[in-house]
């Protein structure tokens, strides 16, 4: 195969994957109530799209996803620097990571609308608690693996824990806190829509449980569209962060690229 | 005028299971100000730990260590530069961690690089450059501190000959030109032969100081093809006198 036209096998499966689609909906090889044809989602998904109530729950949710993610990423990096700076506090904080890190935080969804009721401050709170641990975990294992080296060279030039938290210890935590994001991002979707599923007033979760109860197929997948667009687009914004953040790397694929 | 001295020096390490390792066996030397003074000794000798003590990062188990510097800074071996940042800004580096950064700076700086033939990389990040780029790179960030003692750590170690040479050369004529004090710790005779004013030849650990020899010969040691012979007849006599006997 000409080199790049590997490229264009992508758009070749999805586009068949759509086609199937139709043509299975077509013949009525399966019922309209379990699945509806992707003309029918497209014509749907353009009358959504000019109704505000679809703009209005996407805003609700990005909003409480925002709010999520923020909380995750200042307490999960916060608490990640304490624990790799500190021994003792690392043993003192270490076996609740690990208890709660095993939970499906999903579970913990019961308690938390005992305890805060439900509504926006649930959506957020779930969001948040989930995304914090990826954002935690990777923050500390950017701090173990700091250079050392780096250290002793900066006390030999006089430099206080300060300046060598601020020259050292942040830009060689910043690549890790951004993995950890990568993934908390999803989590904290994960969260927002659960808790969204169990009781709200507006945002995407809350519609697409109220839609599949109506059995409103077409409305669903259109729903599902614009939660994986959205997912989409706070990926990309990292990935752009990303690149900005690391113009210094090195070619990252220089070593596998050939092969 | 005396920069540096130590007095009986001794350092334990503490080991697993209550024991004490001795790195530094009663060490006492003498270095005179402006002096280029040079230790050798086998790897692994404790040499590490003698800078620590001089720079302040560690403290003896007993004996003294007086340091007259206003400014002390130190070259490791590997380069260390902060991958992160640019050629520039790892020369500023050791300024910024000492809160020497003012106005006039930069431009110090990038008259010091350039002098070492850096100017086409000032703004490139460390990993494009050659070994030799990057130990003249943490050469500039060290001297830019103005150091008055300046404590090296086989810096030249991992260099082919030639760019060995050319930055023992850039060396010479900064110490030339500043009169600071060096401490330049080596294995290798031949290299200290070239550089240095007075050799302190280290024993394996414990580590002790086998003798201190001068180095007579004139500056500049390599111009003419009879220097040359005279320097490596003189590591020569150096490795004979120390190396024989001490081992």
């Amino acid at each position: 195969m000409r080199p790049g036209a590997e490229r264009w096998l992508s758009v070749v499966s999805v586009g068949t994957f759509v086609v199937v689609w139709e043509l299975v909906c077509r013949a009525a090889w399966v019922s309209p109530v379990l699945l509806s044809p992707p003309s029918q989602v497209a014509v749907v998904g353009a009358t959504l799209v000019a109704q505000p109530r679809l703009w209005s729950d996407l805003l609700y949710t990005a909003t409480a996803f925002g709010a999520a993610l923020a909380i995750a990423v200042v307490g999960g990096a916060a608490l990640g620097v304490l624990i790799g700076y500190s021994r003792a506090a690392y043993f003192a904080v270490n076996p609740f990571i690990v208890v709660i890190n095993a939970l499906p935080k999903v579970v913990l969804m019961p308690l938390v609308v005992l305890w805060v009721g439900i509504g926006t401050t649930a959506n957020v709170l779930l969001g948040a608690v989930m995304a914090s641990f990826p954002i935690l975990t990777a923050t500390y294992a950017g701090i173990r693996s700091l250079e050392r080296d780096y250290v002793r060279l900066a006390r030999s030039f006089g430099a206080t824990p300060r300046v060598i938290f601020r020259t050292i210890v942040v830009p060689g935590v910043v690549p890790y806190l951004i993995s950890g994001l990568r993934v908390g991002l999803n989590y904290a979707m994960v969260g927002v829509l659960i808790s969204e599923f169990f009781g709200s007033s507006l945002g995407l979760g809350y519609r697409m449980m109220l839609l599949m109860a109506n059995f409103e197929v077409a409305s669903f997948f259109v729903y599902l569209v614009v939660v994986a667009i959205f997912t989409l687009g706070a990926s990309a914004l990292l990935h752009i962060l990303e690149r900005r953040v690391q113009r210094w790397r090195p070619d990252p694929f220089a070593a596998t690229r050939g092969m | 005028m005396t920069a540096l001295r130590l007095t009986d020096v001794v350092m334990d390490f503490p080991q697993v299971g209550g024991e004490r390792l001795r790195v530094l066996d009663s060490v006492s030397l003498t270095v005179a100000s402006g002096e280029f003074y040079s230790m050798v000794g086998p790897s692994g000798c404790g040499k590490t730990t003698l800078l620590d003590l001089v720079m302040g990062l560690a403290v003896p188990t007993s004996g003294s260590v007086e340091v007259e510097a206003r400014r002390k800074a130190m070259v490791f071996q590997r380069p260390q530069l902060l991958p992160w940042r640019t050629v520039l800004g790892n020369a500023l580096y050791g300024m910024e961690c000492g809160g020497q950064l003012d106005g006039d700076a930069e431009p110090r700086a990038l008259a010091l690089l350039q002098r070492m033939g850096l100017s086409q990389h000032v703004h490139e990040h460390p990993h494009r450059l050659s070994e030799g780029m990057k130990q003249r790179v943490n050469l500039a960030r060290a001297l830019l501190t103005e150091p008055d003692l300046l404590l090296m750590d086989e810096p030249f170690a991992a260099l082919d000959p030639a760019t060995r040479r050319r930055l023992q050369d850039d060396l010479l004529e900064l110490w030339h030109e500043r009169g600071f004090t060096v401490i330049f710790v080596s294995h290798s005779l031949a290299e200290v032969a070239y550089l240095a004013d007075s050799i302190a030849v280290l024993s394996d650990k414990p580590t002790r100081v086998c003798g201190v020899a001068k180095v007579g010969l004139p500056r500049p040691r390599a111009a003419t093809p009879q220097a040359e012979l005279a320097l490596l007849q003189h590591a020569e006599d150096l490795t004979r006198r120390y190396f024989a006997t001490s081992v």
